[in-house]
C-alpha cells in the first residue's frame, strides 16, 4: 500500500521504527534501481545483488541520505553505480545476508529488456566519477545543482566532470553516436 | 521504458528483510559518522547475557550472531594496514551485559593484536584487555585499534556495561611484517625537503618497477600529467607489495611534490583574484581552474 508521503517523510518513519515505511520506499524504487543496475553489470544475478546491497547501504547510512525536493531516488541510483563499480567489495560486506535470500530469477530476458546497446557498454567501462555524473545529469536528468547536492560536490565541479565524462563515453563510442540526449532542467548556475 | 519482471520470491524476501530490519531499530540513534550494524534480523541476544549474568565466556562465535559481529570485523579490517594479515581464528561475540573473553595466547608470527569494540546501542562500558583499559565512558558506534599484545601469556578482556545496551567485539592477532625504510633513492630526493617535478616522475617510475619486479605491473600512464594518476589491482594492495614498495620508493616523495602542485596553483588563483574552488575540491579540480585563465601548471611553478 502507498501513501501520500514522500519519500524523506517515509525515511523519518522508517528509521524511527517503521519497518513498512522502508518497505514502501523499497516497493516505489527497486524497479527503478533495478533498471539502472543493469546498466552498469552484465549479469542479471549481480544487477539483483545490486538492488539488495543498496537498500541495505540505504539503512547503513541511514542517517545521511540525501534527498532531493523529498525523493531518495538520486541518492538509491548513485550508491548503486558505486556498488557496481566495486561488486566484489560491496558483496563482501552483505554476502551473509545476501546469502539468506532466495537466488536471483532466471531472467535472461533481461539482457534484451535493459540492452541499450552501445551507450550502455560504453557507460559501464567509464570510471565511478563518469558514471555517476552521466547517471543523474543524462540517464536521470537532474539540474547539476540537484546532482552536486547528491554528490557532495560544487556544482562547478558537476557541470566540468560531466563535461569530461560526455567526452569520454563519447570516445568509448564507434562510429560516433550522438549522445543520450541531455533531459536536465537546467537550474540557475551559481 | 520496459518494465521489470514481478517481484518474486528474492524480493519479497529482501522487502521482509529490510522491514525487520527497520522494525528492530525503534529509534533512531545519534551517531553521526559511526559505523553501524545491518544486524537485527536474526534473534539475538545471547541467553546469559539475557539475564544479565555474566557471561565467563571462553571465545564465543556464533554464526548466529555473524551479522553483529560483522561491523566491528570490518573496522578491524581496516585498521591494520594493507600489508597485514589476520592470524589464528578471531574472537567474534555478541551480547548484552557483563563479559569476560578468553582471547587466548598469541600464535607464532603474531605482531600485534587487533581489537575492535562496536556498541551497537548507545552506552557506557569499561572495556579492558588484562590491565589495559581500552575503552571507557560513553561509548556509541564502533571502535578499533591496534594492541601490541605478544609473548606467551594468555590474554583476557573483560566487558562492563552499565545498562543493557548490545555491543559486538571481533578481536584478532595480526601479522603485520616491518614496511622497508625509505630506499636509498627516496632518501636522496628527500635530503632537500623539496621534490621536483623530475624527482617526482623518478620516483613514481621506480615504485611502479618496484610493483613490476613483484608481479602486479601497473597499466602504462601518459608521462605529460603533472601528476601521475595511477590505479593498482586489489591483488597487488592485498598481496602487500603496493604497501612495499610505496614505503620504500614513493611514500615520502609523494605527498611532497603533491603538496607543492596545490600551493603552487593555489598561490597562481589567488595571487590573480581567482577564488579557490571550495574544501574538497581535489587536485584535478584545482589544476582545472587554470585553463580558463590560460595558464599552465609550469607557469604557475615558474612563479614560486
Amino acid at each position: 500500500m502507498d501513501t501520500d508521503l514522500d519519500d524523506a517523510a517515509e525515511w523519518t518513519l522508517a528509521v524511527t521504527g517503521g519497518g513498512d515505511a522502508f518497505g514502501r520506499i523499497f516497493d516505489r524504487h527497486r524497479a527503478r534501481v533495478l533498471r539502472h543496475s543493469y546498466r552498469l553489470v552484465s549479469m542479471a544475478s549481480d544487477a539483483e545483488d545490486v538492488v539488495a546491497i543498496v537498500f541495505l547501504e540505504a539503512w547503513r547510512k541511514r542517517r545521511s541520505i540525501h534527498f532531493v525536493d523529498g525523493s531518495m531516488l538520486p541518492w538509491l541510483l548513485v550508491t548503486a553505480t558505486n556498488a557496481a563499480h566495486n561488486l566484489a567489495r560491496s558483496t563482501r560486506r552483505y554476502h551473509r545476508l545476501l546469502r539468506r535470500l532466495p537466488p536471483a530469477a532466471l531472467t535472461a530476458d533481461h539482457a534484451d529488456d535493459f540492452d541499450e546497446g552501445e551507450a550502455q557498454t560504453a557507460l559501464r567501462g567509464l570510471h565511478l566519477t563518469d558514471q555517476q555524473v552521466i547517471t543523474l545529469c543524462v540517464l536521470e536528468g537532474m539540474s547539476e545543482k540537484e546532482a552536486a547536492a547528491i554528490l557532495d560536490i560544487a556544482p562547478g565541479t558537476v557541470k566540468s566532470r560531466l563535461s569530461r565524462a560526455k567526452a569520454r563515453l563519447a570516445a568509448h563510442l564507434d562510429p560516433p553516436i550522438r549522445l543520450i540526449p541531455v533531459l536536465a532542467k537546467e537550474a540557475p548556475h551559481e | 521504458m520496459n518494465d521489470i519482471s514481478p517481484a518474486h520470491d528474492r524480493d519479497t524476501e529482501l522487502r521482509h528483510l529490510l522491514v525487520a530490519t527497520a522494525d528492530a531499530s525503534p529509534y533512531l540513534r545519534p551517531r553521526p559518522s559511526r559505523k553501524m550494524v545491518i544486524g537485527a534480523i536474526a534473534a539475538f541476544a545471547l541467553a546469559g547475557a539475557l539475564t544479565g549474568g555474566a557471561v565467563s565466556a571462553v571465545a564465543v562465535t556464533s554464526s548466529a550472531h555473524s551479522d553483529q559481529t560483522d561491523n566491528a570485523r570490518y573496522s578491524a579490517e581496516g585498521v591494520i594496514g594493507t600489508h597485514g594479515r589476520l592470524l589464528g581464528t578471531p574472537v567474534q561475540y555478541f551480547g548484552i551485559g557483563d563479559a569476560v573473553l578468553d582471547l587466548g595466547t598469541a600464535p607464532k608470527g603474531a605482531t600485534a593484536m587487533v581489537v575492535s569494540f562496536d556498541c551497537i546501542d548507545r552506552g557506557s562500558v569499561i572495556v579492558t584487555i588484562d590491565s589495559t583499559e581500552v575503552q571507557s565512558g560513553t561509548c556509541e558506534g564502533v571502535v578499533a585499534q591496534e594492541m601490541a599484545l605478544v609473548g606467551t601469556r594468555k590474554h583476557t578482556m573483560r566487558i562492563d556495561p552499565t545498562g543493557t545496551n548490545r555491543y559486538a567485539v571481533f578481536t584478532s592477532w595480526v601479522k603485520e611484517p616491518p614496511l622497508p625504510e625509505p630506499s636509498a633513492a627516496q632518501q636522496a630526493v628527500m635530503a632537500d625537503g623539496k621534490v621536483t617535478r623530475t624527482e617526482y616522475l623518478a620516483a613514481f617510475n621506480r615504485y611502479a618497477g618496484c610493483l613490476t619486479a613483484a608481479g602486479y605491473p601497473l597499466s602504462p600512464v601518459p608521462d605529460n600529467y603533472v601528476y601521475y594518476p595511477y590505479a593498482i589491482t586489489d591483488k597487488a594492495v592485498s598481496s602487500g607489495a603496493d604497501a612495499r614498495c610505496y614505503a620504500s620508493e614513493f611514500q615520502e616523495v609523494d605527498p611532497v611534490w603533491q603538496s607543492y602542485v596545490q600551493q603552487a596553483v593555489a598561490n597562481c588563483l589567488t595571487s590573480r583574484g581567482v577564488a579557490l574552488r571550495p574544501q574538497g575540491s581535489d587536485l584535478v579540480d584545482r589544476l582545472e581552474q587554470l585553463l580558463p585563465l590560460h595558464l599552465t601548471f609550469d607557469q604557475c611553478a615558474a612563479e614560486q
